[in-house]
């Protein structure tokens, strides 16, 4: 049994590393506040708090500083950090420091005998690679929601850690992000149009996503090439990656740069005029017909 | 004070296919990434403001003596590179220490630039790995950046929040997609390009060991088959939608 160390700047993501660790090793969680400390105590595991006033989660490389005095502490040979922004620069930069290899945005860990096999997506998203680290310490960056998070159970033991961090980036300020930004990412209902559809018919289609309480996306050439719509509508390689409980496609014809967005999506069901389309072949449920004409219909019927 | 920008050449993914699950590169064009352009475009904008020189530093196969010439045409003022067929085998961990190795021949270097992520593999983890190398503070997810006086001010833009941080020089850059809209360059500067200086060396000459610290174990394109099930019309669709409860009439 190895030992794991974890660290999150997000407590919720730290929690889904104890789930993703504990079946790995003997797990040990890094803490640098003293909310987070006892929240992931709570979860029953042992906590080491790193006691260093100054340690910003702005300083990547004093965050490494830290993760790497906390691995040598609880002897860990893997560490789990979470594959969020503020965690995916950090992984390259603990890897560097540690001589170890590193996996980002991983997916799955599943142990075949010795070896921890992970998936992440290649290429854009048009292949997955299943890859191992051959170091002896390694570092995997766990996408966030792969893993549900531990449940408060038990109380583990927090302990201090300290040692000395140099900080060479301050803070100047904060602000949140406007979030009336369309969300594809978190739509649970997605109408994607493509080539197939006419100017005309993209008015009706925004009428069709809104009856259908969903958000209208689109393949890439409407935005880019046409300005029909706006880049952040874009699904796929060059846009966004979303997992809808339904994605209606119309009109697209599904080229693995377009699919790679849309094929996580629960149920598929595609609006083509050619039933050869690569888009049919991976729909639940496809309808040869007129794009103008299918969304005309399924206008009058619910707008 | 001189700006390096880290750039990698990828296939053109716009062209990649699958055939048998796997993905098919033969004859797709190499070309720089989109975010390394825009790590390209941040680093002269402020070459621009504040003076100095840009210089690209890239390690790849053997065609970045000719892909290179793109940076140069948008804006950098000179490039050093390792161009051997022998990178294609190399792993991220190589990459970055063969970067410090071309970064620490340069001369008063304030900032090193890499994109957030590659357009091909998207690891991220370079950018970090030659700031941990080289010993510099570095900040991430980059969507803003300006020089004042020996520091910069960077804003990191998060999932749900951007953060201004004050960093000291030297440091690396890594910035968001989507930061700025890198310039196309004229006829004039892409004729220009190729009589710009190059410091060109392969892997021989450096003596690099590959470090080996991870396998691919398989790289394959996932299942997309579903039920295809066809629908006579307009109303059997209907019904599907009633069925999986986005209409409930």
């Amino acid at each position: 049994m190895e030992n794991v160390l974890i660290y999150s700047a997000n407590t919720g993501i730290a929690r889904e590393l104890l789930s993703a660790g504990r079946p790995l090793g003997e797990v040990w969680a890094l803490a640098l506040d003293e909310a987070s400390a006892e929240e992931l105590a709570a979860c029953g595991v042992a906590v080491l708090r790193f006691d260093g006033r100054g340690v910003i989660s702005a300083d990547t490389a004093a965050l490494a500083q830290v993760v790497a005095l906390a691995v040598a502490h609880s002897d860990a040979s893997l560490v789990l950090l979470g594959s969020d922004r503020r965690g995916k620069e950090l992984t390259g930069r603990v890897a560097a420091a540690l001589d170890a290899g590193c996996l980002t945005d991983v997916k799955s860990i599943t142990q075949d005998g010795q070896t921890l096999l992970c998936t992440r997506l290649a290429f854009g998203g048009a292949t997955i690679s299943t890859e191992s680290i051959t170091s002896p310490v390694k570092v995997i960056a766990v996408s966030p929601t792969v893993f549900p998070r531990a449940e408060p159970q038990g109380q583990g033991v927090i302990s201090s850690l300290t040692g000395a961090v140099d900080a060479r980036v301050r803070l100047l300020s904060e602000r949140a992000k406007d979030s009336d930004l369309v969300d594809l990412k978190s739509a649970e209902v997605i109408i994607a149009v493509g080539e197939g559809v006419r100017d005309e018919d993209f008015e009706p289609a925004q009428k069709l996503a809104q009856a259908l309480g969903g958000v209208l996306a689109c393949s890439k050439p409407p935005a880019t090439d046409r300005g029909l719509l706006g880049e952040e509508r874009v699904i796929g390689l060059s846009g966004v990656i979303c997992k809808p409980q339904l994605a209606l496609v119309i009109g697209v014809s599904g080229q693995v740069q377009f699919a790679v967005g849309i094929r996580d999506a629960k149920t598929i069901i595609t609006i083509n005029t050619n039933e050869n389309a690569d888009m049919v072949r991976m729909s639940d449920y496809f309808l040869v017909k007129d794009s103008g004409e299918a969304i005309a219909e399924l206008c009058s019927e619910l707008c | 004070m001189n700006y390096v920008v880290a750039m990698k050449q990828v296939p053109d993914l716009q062209q990649l296919r699958i055939r048998d699950k796997k993905p098919v590169l033969t004859d797709i064009p190499l070309e720089f990434g989109k975010i390394d352009k825009n790590a390209l475009e941040c680093a002269v904008s402020l070459k621009e403001a504040c003076g100095g020189e840009v210089i690209i530093a890239a390690v790849g196969s053997g065609e970045l003596t000719e892909t290179i010439k793109d940076g140069l045409a948008c804006g950098a003022d000179r490039a050093t590179m390792i161009a051997d067929d022998g990178v294609d085998a190399l792993q991220s961990a190589d990459v970055a220490v063969l970067l410090v190795r071309l970064i620490k021949e340069l001369d008063d270097v304030g900032l090193i630039f890499f994109a957030e992520g590659s357009a091909d593999n998207y690891s991220g983890q370079v950018g970090s790995r030659v700031a941990q190398l080289l010993g510099y503070p570095q900040v991430g997810f980059a969507c803003d950046v300006r020089m004042e006086g020996d520091r910069a001010v960077v804003t990191r833009a998060l999932e749900g929040s951007f953060e201004e941080v004050e960093v000291d020089l030297p440091a690396v850059v890594i910035v968001a997609s989507d930061l700025n809209k890198p310039r196309l360059p004229t006829v004039i500067q892409i004729l220009k390009a190729g009589k710009k200086p190059q410091e060109v060396t392969d892997l021989a000459a450096v003596g690099h060991e590959a470090s080996e610290l991870t396998v691919c174990v398989e790289n394959l394109a996932p299942d997309t088959d579903r039920k295809k099930q066809e629908l006579a019309g307009s109303t059997e669709l209907l019904a599907v939608l009633k069925e999986n409860g986005i209409i409930d009439k």
